[in-house]
């Protein structure tokens, strides 16, 4: 059954119903307004006696409300404004035409969904509780009737002996929606047994959860169905009279509740001698204060009796000796609402639906960073990742899902291993969460775990009743730890408190608050550990949340720690080679980096949440263009006796890439011998070999790499590891100190499918080399007119097509297997774009499963794909559809599917490798020979540009500590400090905008690798720079340090103490 | 705080089951709880929250004890006892449960053991959360304390305070004002780390409705709640204690005196007398704050206008010899003596003066038995009380407590009473009486002289209301008139009754024959004993001898003085309101030269000539 049911049947006499959401106090949006514009709309074109117009209560979808559903049709239209409800009344009621605007649109697809039994939000629910919520008018006790209200009662009085009211219950398997699971059924019929004339039921409705509403939702929708299901209790265990706890803060809910109990006792369905039967039955409400541990049933309990809301122990339970020490049942609002559906329609029906050990359905009140978020009622058993990508509609703005605490404030989040786990009591608390009461809230990528660990803690510390030492002091300790931590003071001591409270605080607490409370943080341990060293350890939050170990988004966000507001702040000022001489400090290719950096700071730019992003890689480009003609020369880094010191010691750096040159540079600007061994003929790694010239000129990765040489640091190209020398000649007759591996992962993973070494198969990497080889080697690969597949979502793989195109290929079809949003060079959507614009074609949801022909390549057979469960990275797995294989016809065929380090290199010296070949380092990127350290994408696997720079910055912290001290030390991304005064008026560019990114026409790209992006001019530089918001300063505020002094003029004079590099003391 | 109970008989219904505790068989009883169980087997359990007067409360977590088949960790204070229950009460996982909350306790605020008054060290302490600290040996703050927070100090209350940094919020206090005193004026606010005992709606515990009856004090764990008088004192383990009755009022609440170096430190409540601990203001603090400096510890002659020391020969030979001038010689002894001395008192008027011009200086005391004799314990679980003609809140305020127990267990309250009583507020029957009478006295002694009356309708509707109750008790002062008290002894058999006695003593007294008369004589013997005067004149007469503790008014006024013991340096038996015959017991030695009061008598009936049988304990019995 769903609850989607046709409001006809309490219609019938009207040719359409328009069901509007909200409602006078639905603090959320304007459906008052619209309710009754609608109303005034239809009266006036005389359709009152045609069309009924009925307020309901919420339907949970919160995020587009307000929500009107038009029947019986079953339109839904969202977000309605007033403006719009002459085009509903016009357009729909009259003309009956869809208003395509104000349907629905999923998320994750282009298309409008204007039927409510289609929307994914909807069609994967199955309401029970929540069956009337939105459906009736929950003051009228009419159409509760008229929707089957108060015959679960009748029958429970009339057909049924109360131990057969318990006994279907019991069969139900029913289990307490309260959160504990507790067997509904077997709790009735103890309190039955329960010696004891005088009895009591109470409902408890103390919803204390923050962002959690569903109880709030079902006493304000469809108050009847509590009402019914606690007379049906009542009943059954033998009570004369019954309470509802509500929570002040809901006056909305017990308003209704007040209506709803005078219209029961007006028909006669409470009060003495119910429906004819010998059955009496007295309701009342008791108000909570808004207290969190009065949703514990013994604290509720003496609420109730007006005594200081506190837990008892247990034993005694409730059902023994609760209420004024008689036995007492106590279930959730939700659970009372399931009732006379049951009751009603059998226990079968009930656990038809379900798993077998919870079985029904489970509400949740889903908040977050979801799309859709609401209320919803999913049968239990469903994934987790079902409930946020389906009904949830995924993460806003595509971002990674992260993890979803449920529970509420004292559950537990679960990570993106967790997204197949099915929704039921049982394998929640197995995954390491709970059921609790229903709230569930979904993170992303931008939660810190450790700051939303502490925002629950700090809400279940303050909730503690404070009776019981281990909860009252326990919850105060944890939250001291963790306040420590996320303020960047936290050390050991602090983790070994956290493990040590928690677990005492779960073994030795009075009540579920006390022994709960740990669980969030418990949780968070166990699932993201890593950031809670992260913080403890590095002194960091990459997440960027919390404030005294972020100062500004962006350089928390940058690899490399590259600061940026200071760069920006002086650039403002036009004070482009000082700026240019902190980024250099972090990052010593600037110039590479303003071209091809994926701008991991653009993409945390606060200024984003009020526009666009600052456009940080473009104005960085044009900072380091200023300095294009003044050659640099790296000053070193220590003092002079220091760097006498250093000269003693060799170090060798295999590689000349982004990682390799860092840490060379890094290296001899302290004064050690460095030199770079290069297996090609020209030093750049990918930067040469791999990214195409349009995208990044030789010429200025040549300008960078001089600038190193200049630093001392020799280069020798054309010397290969494991050919020319080897490790043991390195360190031995060729007289290397240490070594730091940065060798990259130059191989490309193969296809492993049938004939995937037919002619016409290069791989990505071998593609992009000849290119960067030269035109003679390019046109080798006689692409001109050809049929060109490339195979993957990478990086890679759109090089390898806009460069394909670029050299004359006639048709190119990118193969990916997944959706399109699941591509990993989505992090670049410009290069999409642009590969888009100039005529790349992308097929997804595809996977090759054989090439065809018979030694030269003719196509390709591929298997179309659905996406299935979750896999461990968080995205669905593709699925094969058996019977959906088609071929396409190609001429060559690249498969960019991945890459790997070549570790056949390394020869006689073994070092570790990880299942996916990548090297394994120690902490302090030491591999397991002594001296040799490793760093860049030979580590990382295939990464970014400046992720290889700032692995390269930390290789040479490590390996200097190494040589000067013989230990391993683990180095840290110190946080990078100048203070730079803003001389500029924010309010001026409050309403400036992100320039366009100046980018080649389309039609004078093709056949020639000229670069295609511009680059701005001086003057938007200037002004694009001016937009930033300067976060920095207000970390200043945040730390209580001074601000940076200096008239607010753009002809104030540098303070030349502002260039010093200030150590970071937050 | 040290004191322990004995174990409550069990229920009628309960049965007997086996458990096991620390491998070893242990028969409870149900209804108990495991920590019963195991304290009745000399199995020690530390508890904190938990005390024995009190109900269980589970709150403090310390008591936590291993028992199979239980996921977590159980309070045993609270957890039932059931037949093969297997508890470990000191397992690795217990002691390291039990060394967290203490870690916990001393964290969450400043227990700076060295700074308080109830430290003290391994071999024994006033604190019972410093003890369990040597017990499980935590000789480090774990968790560092919090330094940062300032916890607030009242001082507002005249005989204790309150320092909130070393209170771990047991709540014992806050349950002692409503379940044992039933005044219901502590209570916390706040939650969380925030909580806080506090008084009322959160007003200084001074200004409070708090009635300083010190049961708080005197359960609290620890150096939180302390006495004003005895703070500074040297630590209570080092002192003596001596279990007697409080001499302040009829009530005879059981008490234990702390003494040190000859002089009273502190009173502190019986927990196993019928006032479970509990005292009034009066018995607790003001009767060590009222013991005057000036002794008299040697008998004195007026001479020549002035007082003169002698010796205890000279002054009984000139005591005898003046009473022996004397035609008639009056009587009046205080309640505040013993029973023993009371018929020594009595003797020596009826067989050698031969005078019936003896009355009592104080303590004005209605007809005794009138129906079934209450008791204390019997009025906190009456189902109806009726108060006439007596205020208990003022004059026997434990009992007055006993009353608003019962009235929190739901009991009903008839009040009938000539002037405005305590209890008033309370009743759901409040009724004035007429008064006869002269209201205004010149000496106390004249008081006696007021009569009540209670209108016909009234009584008929008090008596209706009595006809509905189970167990009514009905507590009725002195000076009830002739129809009201024989409608007293009409009232059902159910009927049990207590008499709102003034005087400690004074039942005895009045069993006795001793009542609060006026008498005349030419001489005048008053045993005062450690009574005040207050105000109140000696009736005139030509030769007067005060027996007294102290100098005062009217020694100052008599021709012989005779020392006499202080209440804290007798020994001998009362009779308290309820007729029970408590002990008294010494709590101090009294000065080399002072002797009993009967001592003193019999002294006087040698060198009178006629000495008196000497007065034994068993003589006494039989006489009352």
């Amino acid at each position: 059954m769903s609850g989607n049911g046709d409001a006809q049947d309490s219609a019938g006499r009207y040719r359409a119903t328009v069901l509007v959401c909200g409602g006078e106090r639905c603090g959320s949006s304007q459906a008052a307004q619209v309710l009754s514009a609608i109303q005034s709309r239809v009266e006036k074109r005389g359709l009152a006696e045609e069309i009924q117009v009925v307020p309901t209560a919420c339907r949970g979808l919160c995020s587009a409300g307000p929500v009107v559903i038009i029947m019986p049709r079953g339109l839904l239209y969202c977000r309605v404004q007033l403006a719009d409800v002459q085009a509903i009344v016009e357009e729909t009621l009259v003309k009956g035409r869809v208003i395509d605007r104000l349907a629905y649109v999923e998320p994750a697809e282009v298309q409008e969904i204007p039927l409510y039994k289609e929307i994914p939000f909807f069609s994967r629910q199955v309401r029970i509780a929540l069956g009337n919520c939105g459906m009736i008018d929950p003051e009228s006790i009419e159409e509760y009737i008229a929707r089957d209200g108060y015959r679960a009662l009748g029958k429970a009085l009339n057909q049924m002996t109360p131990d057969e009211v318990i006994r279907e219950v019991r069969e139900s398997g029913l289990r307490g929606r309260g959160g504990a699971g507790f067997p509904t059924g077997l709790k009735w019929e103890l309190c039955r047994k329960a010696a004891g004339k005088l009895k009591y039921v109470i409902c408890n409705g103390d919803e204390g959860d923050p962002g959690a509403f569903m109880d709030r939702s079902i006493l304000e929708s469809d108050p009847h169905a509590v009402l019914e299901g606690m007379a049906i209790a009542a009943r059954a265990i033998g009570a004369r009279e019954g309470f509802i706890y509500c929570r002040e803060e809901y006056p909305l809910a017990i308003a209704r509740l007040e209506t709803a109990i005078a219209s029961a006792y007006e028909y006669g369905l409470l009060g003495e001698r119910i429906l004819g039967s010998d059955f009496s039955f007295d309701i009342r409400i008791k108000e909570g204060a808004g207290a969190f541990v009065c949703g514990e049933e013994t604290a509720l309990i003496s609420s109730i009796e007006g005594q200081r809301g506190e837990p008892r122990p247990r034993p005694p339970f409730p059902a023994v000796s609760g209420l004024w020490g008689r036995p007492t049942n106590i279930n959730n609002v939700k659970s009372y609402a399931m009732t006379p559906r049951i009751v009603l329609r059998g226990a079968k029906w009930f656990n038809g639906i379900g798993t077998p050990k919870s079985p029904g359905t489970a509400i949740f009140a889903l908040t977050g960073k979801v799309n859709n978020t609401g209320l919803i009622e999913v049968p239990m058993g469903i994934a987790l990742g079902d409930i946020i990508f389906d009904v949830g509609g995924g993460i806003p703005k595509g971002k990674p899902f992260k993890a979803v605490q449920t529970g509420g404030p004292l559950g537990g989040c679960l990570p993106i291993a967790a997204l197949n786990t099915p929704v039921d009591f049982d394998a929640l608390m197995e995954a390491g969460a709970v059921m609790g009461s229903g709230g569930m809230i979904v993170v992303d990528e931008d939660t810190c775990m450790v700051e939303l660990a502490k925002y629950f803690l700090t809400f279940a510390a303050a909730e503690s009743c404070g009776k019981c030492v281990p909860c009252r002091v326990g919850g105060q300790r944890l939250l001291d730890a963790l306040t420590r931590i996320t303020e960047g003071h936290g050390n050991q001591r602090d983790m070994t408190t956290i493990r040590e409270v928690s677990a005492k605080m779960a073994e030795t607490s009075l009540c579920g608050l006390g022994q709960r409370t740990p669980g969030p943080v418990m949780a968070a341990l166990q699932f993201f550990g890593q950031e809670f060293v992260d913080h403890v350890e590095d002194k960091t939050c990459k997440a960027g949340q919390c404030r005294a170990l972020v100062r500004a988004r962006c350089v928390n966000a940058c690899p490399a720690g590259v600061d940026t507001p200071a760069y920006l702040a002086l650039i403002t000022q036009g004070r482009f080679a000082e700026a240019l001489e902190i980024h250099r400090q972090r990052n010593p290719f600037a110039l590479i980096c303003g071209r091809a950096c994926p701008a991991f700071c653009e993409k945390k730019c606060r200024r984003a949440e009020l526009d666009q992003p600052i456009a940080i890689r473009l104005v960085k480009r044009f900072m380091a263009d200023q300095e294009l003609q003044r050659p640099w020369t790296p000053k070193p880094t220590v003092d002079e006796k220091q760097r006498r010191a250093n000269s003693a010691r060799k170090v060798a750096v295999i590689g000349a890439g982004p990682a390799g040159l860092t840490a060379a540079l890094r290296l001899a600007q302290q004064g050690y011998g460095v030199t770079v061994f290069e297996k090609y003929p020209t030093p750049g790694g990918m930067l040469v070999w791999a990214i195409p010239e349009y995208r990044l000129p030789r010429s200025i990765v040549a300008t960078e790499i001089d600038n190193i040489r200049r630093a001392g640091v020799e280069i020798r190209c054309n010397s290969a590891l494991g050919k020319d020398f080897t490790l043991d000649s390195l360190m031995g007759q060729m007289g290397f100190n240490a070594v730091i591996l940065a060798v990259g992962a130059h191989k490309t993973r193969r296809l492993g499918i049938p004939g995937d070494s037919k002619i016409g198969v290069i791989n990505g990497l071998d593609f992009l080399r000849m290119i960067a080889a030269g035109p003679k080697e390019a046109e080798s690969m006689k692409l001109r007119g050809k049929r060109v597949g490339i195979v993957g979502g990478g990086d890679v793989a759109i090089d390898v097509a806009r460069c394909a195109l670029r050299l004359g290929a006639s048709q190119i079809h990118v193969l990916y297997r997944r959706s399109g949003e699941n591509m990993p060079a989505a992090h670049l959507p410009e290069e999409i774009d642009a590969a888009m614009q100039e005529g790349v074609q992308f097929h997804t949801l595809v996977n090759p499963i054989e090439v065809l022909g018979q030694e030269q390549v003719t196509g390709i057979r591929v298997q179309r794909q659905r996406l299935a469960e979750f896999d461990t990275g968080g995205r669905r797995r593709p699925v094969g559809i058996e019977s959906d294989i088609y071929n396409l016809q190609l001429d060559v065929l690249v498969p960019a599917i991945g890459q790997l380090p070549d570790v056949s290199c390394f020869g006689e010296a073994v070092l570790q490798t990880t299942s996916s070949g990548t090297l394994v380092v120690g902490p302090a990127f030491n591999t397991s020979r002594p001296g040799v350290f490793a760093a860049g994408d030979a580590v990382t696997g295939p990464a970014t540009i400046v992720e290889a720079i700032a692995d390269g910055n930390l290789v040479a912290i490590a390996t200097d500590a190494w040589l000067r001290t013989g230990k391993f030390v683990k180095p840290v991304v110190q946080m990078s400090r100048h203070d730079i005064p803003l001389t500029h008026v924010l309010d001026d560019y409050a309403s400036a905008t992100r320039p366009a990114t100046p980018r080649l026409p389309v039609d004078q790209r093709s056949g020639n690798f000229a670069e295609v992006e511009v680059g701005f001019s001086e003057k938007t530089t200037k002004q694009e720079a001016c937009r930033c918001l300067r976060c920095d300063l207000e970390w200043l505020d945040a730390m209580h340090l001074p601000r940076p002094g200096g008239p607010v003029n753009s002809s104030a004079s540098p303070a030349p103490q502002a260039l010093k590099e200030v150590e970071a003391k937050p | 705080m040290t004191q322990t109970l004995t174990p409550p008989r069990p229920a009628s219904t309960a049965v007997p089951v086996t458990l096991t505790i620390n491998g070893q068989k242990v028969i409870g009883h149900t209804g108990q709880t495991v920590y019963q169980a195991a304290t009745d087997a000399g199995i020690f359990v530390p508890v904190l929250c938990h005390h024995p007067a009190l109900p269980s409360h589970g709150a403090c977590r310390i008591c936590v004890v291993e028992i199979e088949k239980q996921r977590t960790l159980q309070p045993s204070c609270t957890f039932p006892v059931a037949e093969g229950l297997v508890v470990q009460t000191e397992s690795p996982r217990v002691v390291e449960a039990r060394k967290f909350v203490l870690e916990m306790l001393f964290s969450e605020r400043q227990h700076y053991c060295m700074y308080c008054t109830a430290s003290g060290n391994e071999h024994g302490s006033d604190c019972e959360l410093q003890r369990l600290g040597y017990r499980y040996g935590l000789d480090c703050w774990k968790y560092a304390p919090n330094y940062t927070r300032r916890w607030p100090v009242d001082a507002t209350r005249t005989h204790f305070m309150m320092d909130h940094a070393r209170c771990i919020l047991c709540r014992r206090c806050v349950r002692a004002c409503h379940e044992l005193v039933s005044n219901h004026t502590l209570g916390l606010q706040q939650r969380g780390t925030r909580t806080m005992i506090c008084a009322d709606d959160s007003v200084p515990f001074g200004e409070s409705t708090c009635v300083s009856c010190g049961t708080c004090l005197q359960i609290c764990p620890t150096g939180a709640l302390y006495d004003r008088r005895s703070a500074y004192l040297g630590h209570e383990c080092d002192t003596q204690r001596t279990r007697t009755t409080c001499m302040q009022c009829a009530v005879g609440c059981g008490i234990e005196t702390l003494t040190r170096d000859g002089s009273l430190i502190r009173i502190e409540g019986l927990w196993d007398a019928p006032n479970h601990g509990v005292l009034c203001e009066q018995g607790r603090f003001s009767v060590l704050d009222e013991i005057p400096a000036q002794r008299i510890k040697q008998p004195l002659i007026r001479a020549n206008g002035q007082m003169r020391q002698v010796s205890w020969d000279e002054a009984l030979r000139a005591a005898a010899d003046g009473l022996s001038k004397a035609r008639t010689v009056a009587g009046l002894v205080t309640p505040r003596v013993t029973n023993e001395s009371l018929i020594a008192f009595s003797r020596l008027f009826r067989d050698i003066f031969k005078s019936s011009q003896v009355g009592l200086l104080s303590g004005r005391t209605p007809p005794l038995g009138i129906g079934a004799a209450a008791t204390l314990e019997g009025i906190a679980k009456s189902d109806g009380i009726i108060v006439i003609a007596g205020d208990p809140l003022k004059n026997q305020k434990v009992l007055g407590y006993m009353v608003r127990k019962a009235l929190d267990h739901g009991a009903r309250l008839i009040v009938a009473s000539g002037e405005e009583t305590g209890l008033d507020h309370l009743a759901d029957l409040c009724i004035r009486l007429d008064v006869d009478g002269s209201a205004q006295t010149k000496t106390i002694w004249d008081s006696h002289k007021r009569i009540f009356h209670l209108r016909s309708d009234r009584l008929a509707q008090v008596k209706k209301e009595i006809d509905s109750l189970r167990s009514p008790v009905v507590l009725y002062g002195a000076g009830l008139d002739q129809e009201l008290y024989a409608a007293l002894r009409s009232l059902p058999a159910k009927t049990s009754f207590l008499p709102l006695v003034e005087g400690a003593n004074a039942v005895g007294a009045a069993r006795l024959g001793f009542s609060l008369r006026a008498v005349q004589g030419d001489a005048l013997y008053v045993l005062a004993g450690d009574e005040q005067p207050d105000g109140r004149t000696l009736p005139e007469a030509q030769f007067t001898i005060v027996q007294a503790s102290y100098r005062n008014a009217w020694t100052d006024a008599a021709d012989i003085v005779l020392p006499a013991k202080a209440w804290f340096e007798k020994t001998g038996h009362l009779t308290n309101i309820e007729g029970r015959r408590l002990p008294l017991t010494r709590s101090i030695e009294a000065p080399r030269e002072i002797v009993s009061d009967w001592a003193t008598v019999f002294m006087l009936s040698v060198k009178l000539g006629q000495p008196l049988a000497c007065v034994t304990v068993s003589d006494a019995t039989a006489a009352l």
